[in-house]
């Protein structure tokens, strides 16, 4: 087992090297100059711009100026005396004194992603990695809901399908699945919120909480009204999603001979269909994970602009409206990780809860 | 006597042989009647929007003709509007119908253009192997690591794309997914016995890719084909409605989402329009993808 992690994890690492590479590379070709977008002044001098764009690096070949956001750049250029003046550089990749001008340039003091320091937001001034995590629980309380959400309902709905295949309950089950894969979610999004926050005033029309002055919310629990529609849009895939997958696994262990066995011997339906059928159903939900979040990053975007939820997805939104470079790769960097991490999860929960599977 | 019996066979032969896999799933098309439907309901869909012209001509109305007088925000079934006006006293059934043209464009270019990427990078790294498979199979893993909307948005806002870019883009995205499906059915198709016995007669591997492997994913590919144009066709309505996908004067359905939520309270009906239709052809797109898949499934009895 460990050592199939292992090797799933090692795996991982060009995965992971893919996307930085690709992340950098579309910064990297963005039209527009990011002196201009730093400053926000379009008449600086040009000398001027010349010693800013030096100083932030951008003129460098792509291969250094990925290395040096992957890697940090404390280590081209440090000072080893602590008087605050670089006086050691690894003079391959970038000279001490880069302009010329006899005065050696300040040392690093960017740590490199993969020491997780995602470099400072250009609008809000402030790291990546803060912003991130200021953003991160509205997400995952969003994203757990809806899981849970559709676990509950798409499982039973999913069951019962099988059960009843081709009956009333079968169809309208798998029609109401198909509409619900089809319907733009944002746009479910507006017409619940027109129909049970406008015009029937049951919901409030968007956000987390009410709004304070610390900014922050009370416990979930005492704000259910806020959480009830969002929650239910992101789940409404996710349902469809469950209930077919959940009705084709449990129609193939129902034509299984255990089955027949079970009702040989004088079993309930209820008991068979819930007892022996379902447990065996549910596996290959397990190897749904890794979808499943990549599913979830994608609607909350959508559905946190729609409903004005202060996550990760709205942040990633409007940064990249902003252009605001550093949280957008910071935000795709960890969209992936989390991608990578589900899908290796599902791949390792499979083989825990099968025990016809092995690994060798 | 004889005679007859070798006619008879003969006929017999003929009869089996004429009905390919693709005639026997044709036929088993026909007789599904939902998936008929959504095909008509698809084709007229697209018909009406192609002949948007015609039929605003037919209409006297005017996609573009704005009115700055009382007629803004007309309901449903006004007198010279059959869909109302919008914001601007455009005609909303003019509009409808040449978004549709560029929504229903992006759609089926960008999913066809994926087919064709998808069917051509899978033959070769499935049929090849080695280095080419190698690299092409780590861009793919890399991709799919990605949650696409949120590389989509990425791409999107740094690039501003228009329709027709934005169709690249999409397909740099969606890709992927054909060119593992061919990829994996061509590796189980090359060590066959037939691709063995061409290669022994000095077939070239242009030829064997072609004629003997080709055909044989060919069916595989095309039923996934109507349910991507539903997919690209949601992700199109996703970055429009954002902001990030064509950009207006130019209308689809997603953009005109978009605009349409700030008048939610005055004129539901721009709301609720564009929507639909995007759901109408969603549907009929799944559901059709739905029946091909059930039409070619060889195992199919009839």
């Amino acid at each position: 087992m460990i050592k199939y992690i292992t090797r799933r994890l090692i795996q991982s690492i060009p995965t992971f090297f893919g996307i930085t590479l690709l992340s950098y590379l579309l910064l990297w070709l963005a039209p527009g100059s990011i002196v201009e977008r730093l400053y926000l002044a379009p008449n600086i001098k040009a000398e001027t711009r010349a010693r800013l764009a030096m100083q932030l690096g951008i003129d460098d070949p792509f291969h250094i100026q990925y290395l040096r956001w992957l890697t940090g750049d404390d280590w081209l250029r440090w000072d080893s005396d602590g008087d605050g003046v670089a006086d050691r550089a690894f003079e391959l990749l970038t000279p001490l004194d880069e302009d010329g001008d006899g005065v050696p340039e300040p040392p690093g003091d960017n740590y490199g992603i993969l020491r997780g320091d995602f470099g400072r937001s250009f609008v809000k001034k402030q790291p990546v990695m803060d912003v991130f995590v200021a953003n991160l629980p509205a997400t995952l309380e969003l994203g757990i809901a809806a899981i849970l959400t559709s676990l509950v309902i798409g499982i039973p709905v999913g069951v019962v399908s099988a059960v009843t295949r081709g009956r009333l309950f079968d169809n309208t089950s798998r029609v109401m699945a198909v509409i619900f894969d089809a319907i733009p979610n944002f746009w479910l999004g507006y017409i619940l919120l027109f129909v049970f926050a406008v015009w029937l005033d049951l919901v409030p029309i968007g956000g987390r909480c009410v709004p304070n002055l610390y900014g922050i919310c009370p416990p979930f629990f005492e704000r259910m009204s806020y959480l009830i529609l969002p929650t239910f849009v992101l789940a409404a895939g996710l349902i469809a999603l469950f209930s077919r997958y959940i009705r084709t696994s449990t129609l193939e262990v129902l034509s299984q001979d255990y089955i027949r066995t079970a009702y040989a011997k004088g079993l309930s339906p209820p008991i068979v269909n819930f007892r022996h059928a379902m447990r065996n159903a549910l596996m290959p939900v397990a190897t749904l994970l890794g979808p499943i979040i990549t599913n979830v990053w994608a609607g909350a975007i959508v559905i946190e602009t729609v409903f004005a939820w202060p996550g990760v997805g709205r942040i990633a939104f409007t940064s990249a409206i902003q252009q605001d470079y550093p949280v957008v790769m910071g935000i795709v960097i960890f969209a992936s990780l989390g991608t990578i991490i589900g899908f290796l999860l599902s791949d390792v929960l499979y083989v825990l809860i099968d025990p016809r599977i092995r690994l060798d | 006597m004889q005679a007859d019996d070798l006619k008879l066979r003969l006929d017999a032969e003929a009869a089996l042989r004429s009905k390919s896999l693709t005639d026997l799933a044709l036929a088993r098309l026909w007789r599904d009647r939902l998936s008929m439907i959504a095909i008509v309901i698809l084709l007229l869909l697209t018909l009406a929007s192609i002949a948007a012209p015609l039929l605003t001509g037919l209409l006297d109305v005017d996609p573009n003709t704005t009115d700055a007088s009382a007629s803004k925000y007309l309901p449903l079934f006004s007198d010279d509007h059959i869909f109302g006006t919008d914001n601007l006293g455009r005609d909303h059934l003019a509009r409808l119908l040449y978004a549709g043209q560029v929504s229903l464009f992006i759609g089926f270019m960008s999913a066809f253009l994926a087919l064709l990427i998808g069917v051509t990078l899978g033959i070769v790294t499935g049929y090849f192997g080695g280095i080419i498979d190698d690299l092409v199979n780590w861009i793919i893993t890399t991709l799919n690591s990605i949650p696409g909307l949120v590389l989509l948005i990425v791409i999107s806002a740094v690039f501003k794309p228009d329709a027709n870019s934005l169709i690249l883009v999409i397909v740099f995205l969606t890709w992927t997914a054909t060119t593992r499906l061919v990829r994996g059915e061509t590796l189980s198709i090359r060590s066959r016995e037939y691709i063995v016995s061409a290669r022994a007669i000095g077939a070239s591997h242009f030829r064997i890719m072609r004629v003997h492997i080709l055909p044989n994913v060919f069916s595989l590919t095309i039923v996934t084909l109507a349910r991507n144009i539903g997919i690209v066709m949601l992700i199109e309505a996703s970055l429009s409605f954002l902001g990030l996908g064509v950009q207006p004067p130019t209308a689809t359905w997603g953009n005109m989402l978009s605009k349409s939520r700030e008048f939610i309270t005055k004129a539901p009906h721009l709301m609720i329009l564009p929507g639909l239709l995007i759901t109408i052809v969603v549907l009929c797109l799944y559901i059709i993808g739905d029946g091909l898949r059930d039409a070619f499934d060889p195992t199919a009895q009839d």
